[in-house]
């Protein structure tokens, strides 16, 4: 499934015969998605010159921020009052297709209404809900985790960061930065389920997740916190305080890329491919050049994947239910469409217009070919993602993973590593089940 | 009666004067309510119908290790920050109240930190005054050399770094003494200036006493508002580290709208009608309180 | 004597200016910073001073989202602050009245209800607040972010104000009772005007909240053209995909502005007030 550049865009066919949009009336579609400046207007127009197209059609659209955007949501949902379309996340898109707010998109795929066929089978497959296997959501650009580090430093120290490297070798990369130059290393953030999914994978694990609880032992978890607690006793990973005086959350100032002192910097950081673009940005300001690299972890190969960075998923609150279809797969298979949507979720799934709009897209965006050939190592250098997380895995991270990894990571705690995995596998098993 | 007579009795124009409330209390707050209520015996994610489980939220509640934790933080920030806060406000109102030329001009640089409140804008530079390169640390600095690069934002002192965040809005309370300065009848002080009290006690018998209603509704709606603390930990510590700046409101958003996963919106309920009971009780107390030292006429 | 007062007056200004000083140093901060390049603001963060100045933020904020201007927002946001101030002020004041001067029976119950209206977070209200709006078709306009404020729903503007009642001499009421003045007469007569300082603080606050506020915005506005500042400042900071920090700041600081104007405005009210009405005490 590599992401091959050369691919034609001749191949791109329109498969909006099945629902003529401008039989449709006037009408108001809703659209809506979480995100930033940029993303409101290359959204807006993308779905501008959808209206050109179709002058009958024209749309209400919402953005809001990450944590604003499901509150908002989440209440719409109450009263049945959700866009007609929205932008959904792969980790928690089960819970909307339990909740009955999600269209099931597989009829209008078998009707061509919704043409998926040159997005690569297991990119398909992400947006297919366990509960009946049927499609509920397509996959609005690709995305990786991505380490991205500090290369003008590794280079200023002789150090070369290798591609798939194993825990050891990020341990004694970090050692002799640390030593070196006094600059640290970030891990991530604390309720994020990511490293441990990611620790999980390269034991064999397919997913952290089951649907009954965690598939890790508590051995295994040991070993996870036995190296969080390593790396801070050693001095070069951030503590649980140190983490706290920096804002990793914002990437503009997150100490890869902020900070004025070695002693609040950090070397690397754990993050995705969809956001490098924002930390090239960021660290031009700082006047430091950028590497992107798979995250550190034994069989690197083997835990790494690839996954949609975002959805788009039709709501069943919508009157127009064709339309939305048409409007879905114009998002998703249109050139013009996506010339104007930039590829700012993350490249497009559809192979051929990923290649069509490469240069254009890559004029003002000098990341894009370097993402686009990162995505082609890990096409070649991972295996199939997760399932989706069951319902309860976000209450795992805000209540148990959370308050773990804030021990682990503190030197004066009164926990061991064996007590901390333990202590994980009980408290997320004891979640699922009272769930 | 005629009508005029029955519209002119005391009691019936109170209800005629509270009408408005009456009814918007009925329309507005009472519904939400007591349906919130409701979901506090539930557990409810407000995308799926929800299910009645009796008291099983509050007994989860009681075993819960971060509510305890969200209690007595915020506790902590509002037993410390509220008197400081009002204090503050109560001197910086009697310092500005002295008229002169440029006295405008101070009180606008004393009140208008206030008017920027909970934005994105003071996150963005509290983080940056306290990060361990920063302003005060910079300045600190000069007379405690040790000092360098010491982390505000450790487990002990981030819960200062709010604390003076909410000492430096004092403005909305010191507006508040402003105007009841301003209501205190000249004649008094001329009064009492010709029984020969001096400045000083012309404070202490006049302007103290006088103030007593106001500093007690200050201090009465400055505690109400900690214990409802909200933005500021959202948006500067988010609750870190280890949840010692983790605000009891904060906890609740976090169980009502997560930023990611499930709602657990019944859960939530429970949490805020629990703050519920604790505010009105440590306000009880503040009533309780008022006829020991605030000035009646 | 004249010597020692003018020693003593400079100290004074010393002492208050370097407080001033330091009071508004964030604020001052948040505005130069905002003539920085965007890039630069953070790195430069402890210099007050931009080194090279530029109107960028400006240009880049005001653009707004969508195709819609902070024009707009600021419109919208002017609209909502204005009228909903004007029902908070109008109906508190009745209210307040009415539970700090008249005896009726369920005086004290509704004043536990006024206090009580201050104490439930308001992040819970919202799913409940938010189902029965809906319920009566109000989704999607400016009704829930106005109406109820014409229905005294913010117990602390009632409570605020209940205070300041209080200390208008009952002396005056009674002498304009004897008069021939009713219930109804008083208020508009005697006590309003002389409450003038605590609605001018009531104003200058509820302008200040509803400018401010977004989450009942995040639920009930559902249009890009609808939509007031406090909403659209959160959009230039998403910390999953970026933020624009001159942007945020640049817009930040025009947003206060209303706020400033308003209190550099109205303070000389407040200065005035009761005192130079020379009433006895």
């Amino acid at each position: 499934m590599a992401l091959s550049l050369l691919v034609c865009s001749s191949a791109v066919v329109s498969a909006e015969a099945a629902f003529d949009p401008a039989s449709a009336g006037d009408v108001a579609v809703g659209f809506a998605w979480w995100g930033n400046q940029v993303r409101d207007e290359v959204t807006k127009a993308a779905l501008d010159h959808f209206t050109e197209l179709y002058p009958n059609v024209t749309f209400n659209l919402n953005a809001q921020t990450w944590n604003d955007y499901w509150a908002q949501m989440t209440s719409f949902s109450s009263s049945d009052t959700l866009p007609d379309l929205m932008q959904q996340d792969y980790a928690y898109f089960e819970q909307w297709v339990e909740a009955g707010d999600l269209l099931d998109l597989t009829p209008y795929i078998e009707s061509g209404a919704l043409d998926l066929s040159k997005l690569p089978e297991s990119i398909v497959e992400t947006g297919v809900s366990a509960t009946d296997g049927h499609v509920y959501a397509v996959c609005a650009g690709m995305n990786a985790p991505a380490f991205s580090y500090n290369k003008t430093l590794t280079d200023e120290l002789g150090i070369e960061v290798p591609d798939n490297m194993s825990w050891d070798q990020f341990v004694e990369i970090s050692r002799k930065i640390y030593e070196e130059a006094g600059v640290g290393a970030i891990f991530h953030n604390f309720n994020s389920e990511n490293p441990i999914t990611f620790y999980a994978r390269g034991l064999g694990h397919e997913a952290l997740f089951e649907a009954e609880g965690v598939t890790v032992s508590a051995e295994e978890m040991e070993g996870y916190y036995q190296r969080l607690m390593d790396g801070v006793q050693e001095g070069w990973l951030f503590s649980t305080e140190k983490c706290a005086s920096v804002d990793m959350a914002t990437i503009s100032q997150h100490p890869l890329v902020y900070g004025a002192d070695p002693s609040v910097r950090s070397w690397c950081a754990f993050a995705f491919s969809n956001q490098y673009l924002a930390f090239c940005d960021a660290a031009e300001a700082d006047g430091i050049e950028l590497g992107i690299t798979s995250w550190p972890e034994d069989n690197a190969a083997t835990a790494n994947y690839l996954k949609p960075s975002q959805f788009f998923s039709i709501t069943t609150d919508t009157q127009n239910p064709d339309l939305a279809v048409a409007i879905l797969n114009y998002m998703i298979n249109d050139v013009d469409a996506n010339t104007l949507l930039r590829a700012e979720r993350g490249i497009p799934a559809n192979s051929d217009v990923a290649a069509a709009i490469a240069d254009t897209v890559s004029q003002t965006d000098k990341t894009y070919p370097i993402i686009v050939n990162y995505l082609d190592f890990v096409a070649d250098n991972s295996t199939a993602i997760f399932p989706p997380l069951p319902s309860y895995a976000g209450t795992v991270n805000t209540d148990v993973i959370e308050a773990l990894s804030s021990e682990a990571l503190d030197p004066n705690t009164s926990y061991t590593a064996a007590e901390l995995g333990e202590e994980f596998v009980d408290g997320s098993n004891s979640v699922a089940e009272n769930f | 009666m005629s009508f005029r007579q029955w519209f002119g009795q005391e009691h019936v124009a109170g209800y005629v004067f509270s009408l408005p409330f009456i009814f918007g209390f009925l329309m507005f707050m009472l519904i939400p309510m007591i349906m919130s209520l409701y979901f506090s015996f539930c557990k409810y994610d407000i995308q799926n119908p929800a299910t009645f489980i009796g008291l099983k939220n509050y007994i989860n509640i009681f075993h819960d290790k971060a509510f305890w934790k969200a209690l007595r933080v915020t506790c902590y920030y509002a037993l410390i920050g509220t008197p400081l806060k009002v204090i503050f406000a109560l001197i910086v109102a009697l310092i500005l109240s002295r008229n002169t030329l440029v006295t405008p001009i101070y009180r606008a640089s004393y009140y208008l930190p206030s008017i920027i409140g909970g934005s994105v804008a003071v996150a963005i530079l509290w983080r940056r005054l306290f990060e361990p390169t920063g302003t005060i640390n910079a300045i600190l600095g000069i007379f405690f050399p040790g000092i360098k690069n010491f982390n505000w934002f450790g487990e002990s002192t981030a819960i200062w770094v709010l604390i003076i965040l909410t000492v430096w809005q004092f403005g909305s309370s010191m507006l508040i003494f402003l105007s009841a300065l301003k209501q205190i009848n000249r004649e008094l002080y001329e009064a009492a200036m010709v029984d020969g009290a001096n400045k000083w006690k012309q404070f202490w018998r006049v302007t103290l006493p006088l103030l007593t209603p106001t500093i007690f509704f200050n201090l009465v709606q400055q505690t109400i508002n900690s214990f409802l603390a909200f933005t500021q930990s959202k948006l500067i510590t988010d609750g870190q580290p280890k949840d010692s700046t983790l605000f009891y409101t904060l906890y609740v958003y976090r169980k009502a709208f997560p930023s990611m996963g499930k709602s657990q919106m019944g859960y939530a309920s429970a949490l805020a009608w629990i703050m519920l009971v604790i505010i009105s009780l440590v306000t009880a107390l503040l009533f309780w309180s008022r006829s020991k030292w605030v000035y009646e006429d | 004597m004249a010597k020692k007062k003018t020693k003593g007056a400079i100290i004074y200004h010393i002492l208050v200016t370097i407080g001033a000083f330091i009071m508004v140093y964030p604020l001052l901060w948040m505005i130069l910073s905002s003539f920085k390049p965007t890039n630069s603001i953070l790195p430069t963060a402890t210099q007050l001073i931009p080194t090279t100045w530029t109107l960028d933020n400006y240009r880049t904020g005001w653009k707004g989202f969508m195709g819609y201007s902070f024009a707009t927002f600021f419109k919208n946001s002017f609209f909502i602050s204005i009228v909903s101030t004007f029902g908070t002020l109008i109906s508190s004041a009745f209210v307040a009245y009415s539970l700090q001067r008249l005896q009726f029976r369920m005086k004290r119950i509704l004043f536990v209800l006024v206090l009580s209206t201050m104490m439930l977070p308001p992040q819970i209200l919202m799913i409940p607040q938010y189902m029965w709006f809906r319920r009566l078709n109000w989704v999607g306009t400016y009704n829930p972010m106005i109406v109820p404020y014409f229905f005294a729903i913010q117990g602390f503007f009632v409570y605020l104000i209940m205070n300041f009642i209080g200390g208008v001499p009952k002396e005056l009421d009674e002498a304009a009772k004897i008069d021939g003045c009713s219930y109804y007469g008083i208020f508009f007569r005697i006590i309003l005007p002389l409450i003038t300082p605590a609605l001018v603080t009531s104003a200058i606050f509820s302008f200040i909240w509803r400018w401010d506020d977004y989450l009942s915005a995040l639920l009930y506005v559902t249009k890009p053209a609808m939509r007031p500042i406090s909403l659209a400042l959160k959009l230039f900071n998403d910390p999953s995909s970026g933020s624009d920090i001159g942007a945020t700041l640049a817009m930040s600081t025009l947003s206060i502005v209303p706020a400033t104007i308003l209190f550099l405005f109205f303070q000389k009210s407040l200065v005035e007030g009761i005192a130079s009405s020379g009433i006895k005490g």
